[in-house]
């Protein structure tokens, strides 16, 4: 009985002693100084936050957690982590990794982020981080309906003061706002506006976990650019070249259309008719692109312009007709490069695809993004690498004179915004000899042909001789 | 074993003629062959590899319903996206021949992994329907200064039906334009270019024909929840349905007799100017087409009946604009809902309102 409470006792005390462990980092850690700055000009929110953290515990910190309210954090497309080492212009910037992390005991479901540090930051020590976040989905339209003369006008809903497991001494957040139009923002003291920017701030000594909601209601008629699904196939043909194919479903996400769309008023008074609406596209396709085709499933589209270059191509297009709010369009656009720039020898032996991952087009966010990626016939062991998680899963595609099939590695990611566009690669061993299949399979289909009618001509049917 | 023994003299050069002859014909056939294909090619290199006529929208239509359905569904299938509310028995009414021609060569294709879609197969399939007809109808270009001007109003317009309107919606509109709708724009039509059943044909007539109030109770008897138009009026396209009016106007008044042809016509012709006679100027066909048409230039000048349109400034009490295409060539119009009416309380309420009350605060009172 009393070794039993003595164990007992002596699990308790291992257990606190755990849990403290686990939050040293919460306790250990604080923010001198934190600056942020939200960029609310296009529907695609970016969030640039300097903090200068300092080591206030015993211990060295290997690492330190970014806090996000529960709203954000599914709209959270990408966060990228930077410490800065350096003054003024010698600043050398190192790129930190970054990872989702559970954490017990969240207060009121908040989601966190865990920042590795490049070396552990000594007791005392301080170093400065340059965090950049990008939320999609987070510009909601109010009013939900407007016409067509109407401007658009959105609510963006954050807190005035940082969210953070640590104590903040000192902090600021600034609004970056499209136009000086900006019909109410919440006043959290001290909080004010000149022309484009609002400023709140500076805050002094907030505890861990301090939370000011407000909400800025401004107007934003930069295009609500959202595809709803893309499909992007990249086909792999030895025999050199890359044949690209885009399926888009694409649809205005911003504050939908109603009444009346009158064609007269948005051809003569453009500035003012449909000023949320948008018909120009840009995408930015590969330098050395030939054979680019846009069209839907009912045809070609010929509202497009291509400009080859060098370092990159562009392709200004447009739907068939303006997108205004809740509309929709579909359409493919297809194109062909050559193969010696994205397909390479691995020093073992293997062959690697080194591709762009992501939308080629500029500012829209992509909702559900399918990439599929063609190996020839005959290709063994395929494995894609990526910077960031993907789902991963594996097909097989029969296309012209396929007996075994193709192997299709399919990557699946959703929320995808223009920070995505990093090069990924795709490994797979391929023998040589497989490539004779496809012409030894059309020669001897014809030489089969010509030799029975060869021997057709010459054998002799007949059963009774002449 | 034998000696091969040589051929008699004088059979070596006639078998060599014989063979060279055997050559030059099967050569000469496959030229013609050749010759034959790309004259009805002609539209297809021109422009696009799209169906470029009516007629065969429809084949490849129902060509894309037998690859995606099989032959079974085919034989039995009875189409209720078109001559609503009646609908048309495909399976029993159809010659087959081009269909199955079509489907059974993309069906061998996709079998040994060649994969050409349903489009490709009709379009190298439908030449033989399309020898009868010359223009091609979807695409129209120009030549400019800047260069080739594409006006591509139809697909935009069936486009836009496709992916901003309900799956479910009907959609009026002269007969000419039924089977495209039906295949490029994926919605139910009231009549189409199968012109089986002439009562309906003349319902969509006399809507055309009638004041506006009457033409909303003939469409909402009907269902229908867009009225499409072609006006080719802006840019000079003299297909239009203006020019195809004379027909609505007879063939409705055919079935129907309070549309006679004398009250559209001044000195016997049909006129849309400042002489046109007032039932033309205030039937369905002439403000669906000319709505707003005078903002654009300030006169409303017409360039294909060239002159200016009669009445150029009106509202429309039924129908709301939904979508002009590009060049104005296709004009959708909605029906709009009728109005809650509520007997004797209109009068009051319009009392109220004139003597300076707040009239937001008299719509929210839900008992009013």
């Amino acid at each position: 009985m009393a070794a039993r409470n003595w164990i007992f006792a002596v699990a308790v005390a291992v257990a606190v002693f755990l849990s403290l462990s686990t939050f040293s980092s919460a306790q250990d850690l604080q923010i001198v100084n934190a600056e942020r700055r939200i960029d609310l000009s296009s529907h695609i929110v970016k969030a640039f936050l300097t903090l200068k953290v300092e080591n206030i515990g015993k211990d060295p910190a290997a690492d330190m957690l970014l806090a996000f309210p529960p709203t954000q954090i599914k709209n959270l497309a990408m966060v990228q982590a930077l410490a800065v080492t350096g003054k003024k212009k010698k600043k050398i910037y190192l790129p930190l990794d970054v990872k989702p992390s559970e954490q017990p005991d969240a207060p009121n479901d908040a989601g966190y982020f865990l920042v590795s540090f490049a070396t552990p930051l000594g007791p005392g020590e301080t170093v400065t981080l340059e965090v950049l976040y990008i939320l999609t989905h987070s510009l909601e339209p109010f009013p939900v309906e407007i016409t067509q003369s109407e401007s658009q006008l959105v609510y963006y809903r954050d807190s005035a003061v940082v969210l953070s497991p640590y104590r903040i001494k000192q902090q600021t957040t600034f609004f970056k706002t499209p136009s000086t139009r900006v019909e109410s923002f919440t006043s959290v003291e001290p909080a004010n506006r000149a022309g484009k920017e609002i400023k709140y701030g500076p805050y002094e000594d907030r505890a861990p976990y301090s939370y000011a909601p407000v909400i800025v209601h401004f107007e934003n008629n930069s295009p609500f650019a959202v595809v709803e699904e893309l499909v992007r196939e990249i086909e792999i043909s030895h025999w050199g070249s890359l044949q690209i194919t885009e399926n888009y479903r694409l649809t205005h996400g911003g504050a939908r259309h109603k009444g009346v769309f009158s064609r007269v008023e948005y051809q003569s008074r453009r500035s003012i008719s449909g000023s949320s609406s948008f018909n120009a596209l840009l995408a930015v396709l590969p330098p050395r692109v030939n054979s680019v085709y846009y069209r839907d499933n009912i045809g070609n589209i010929s509202t497009s312009h291509l400009r080859t270059g060098f370092k990159k191509s562009e392709l200004e297009f447009e739907p068939r007709y303006p997108l205004f709010g809740g509309w929709k369009a579909t359409f493919i656009i297809g194109y062909r490069v050559p193969l010696e720039d994205y397909l390479f020898e691995a020093p073992d032996g293997r062959r690697y695809l080194n591709f762009t991952f992501g939308c080629p087009l500029v500012e829209t966010i992509v909702n559900k993004l399918t990439l599929k990626v063609v190996l020839p016939e005959g290709s063994k062991d395929p494995s894609a690498v990526l910077p960031f998680a993907v789902n991963q899963d594996l097909q097989v595609k029969y296309s012209y004179l396929d007996i075994v099939g193709r192997t299709v590695v399919v990557l699946q990611k959703d929320n995808v915004v223009p920070t995505h566009n990093v090069p990924f690669q795709v490994y797979y061993t391929f023998k040589p000899i497989y490539m004779l299949a496809e012409p030894l399979m059309l020669v001897s289909a014809f030489f089969f042909v010509f030799v029975t009618s060869l021997a057709y001509v010459h054998i002799d049917l007949n059963i009774v001789k002449k | 074993m034998a000696t091969l023994e040589s051929p008699p003299p004088g059979t070596s050069s006639s078998a060599m003629r014989n063979a060279f002859g055997t050559v030059l014909s099967a050569l000469i056939l496959l030229l013609i062959g050749v010759l034959a294909f790309s004259i009805r090619l002609f539209s297809v290199i021109k422009y696009e590899s799209v169906i470029h006529e009516f007629d065969p929208y429809f084949n490849y239509r129902v060509t894309q319903f037998l690859s995606k359905n099989g032959i079974y569904e085919f034989w039995n299938w009875f189409d209720d996206r078109t001559w609503y509310p009646l609908g048309r028995v495909i399976g029993g009414t159809v010659y087959p021949g081009l269909t199955l021609t079509a489907g059974t060569i993309w069906w061998a294709l996709n079998a040994i992994n060649i994969p050409l879609s349903v489009e490709t197969v009709c379009i190298h399939c439908v030449w033989a329907a399309a020898e009868a007809y010359s223009a091609p109808s979807i695409v129209l270009t120009s030549q400019s200064r800047d260069g080739l001007h594409v006006f591509d109003d139809f697909r935009e317009s069936y486009a836009w039906l496709s992916h901003n309107t309900d799956v479910d919606d009907k959609v009026a509109s002269w007969w000419d334009y039924g089977y495209q709708t039906t295949a490029m724009a994926n919605r139910t039509v009231i009549v189409d270019n199968n012109t089986w059943n002439n009562t309906h044909i003349a319902t969509v007539g006399t809507a055309m024909s009638s004041p506006e109030k009457a033409a909303w109770e003939i469409f909402n008897s009907l269902d229908v929840k867009y009225v499409l138009v072609v006006f080719g009026g802006l840019i000079g396209y003299p297909s239009d349905d203006i020019n195809k009016f004379l027909w609505m106007v007879r063939i409705g008044g055919g079935v129907f007799p309070h549309i006679k042809e004398a009250d559209y016509l001044r000195d016997g012709n049909y006129r849309i100017d400042s002489e046109a006679t007032p039932t033309m100027l205030n039937c369905l066909m002439y403000k669906l087409s000319y709505y707003r048409f005078v903002e654009t230039d300030g006169k409303g000048y017409d360039r294909v009946r060239r002159t200016e349109i009669g009445k150029k400034n009106f509202k429309l009490t039924h129908f709301e604009e939904v979508f002009t295409s590009h060049h104005w060539m296709v004009r959708i119009y909605k029906l709009k809902p009728q109005k809650n009416r509520i007997r004797g309380r209109a009068k009051k309420l319009k009392l109220k309102t004139s003597s300076g009350l707040d009239s937001k605060a008299a719509k929210k009172n839900p008992w009013i």
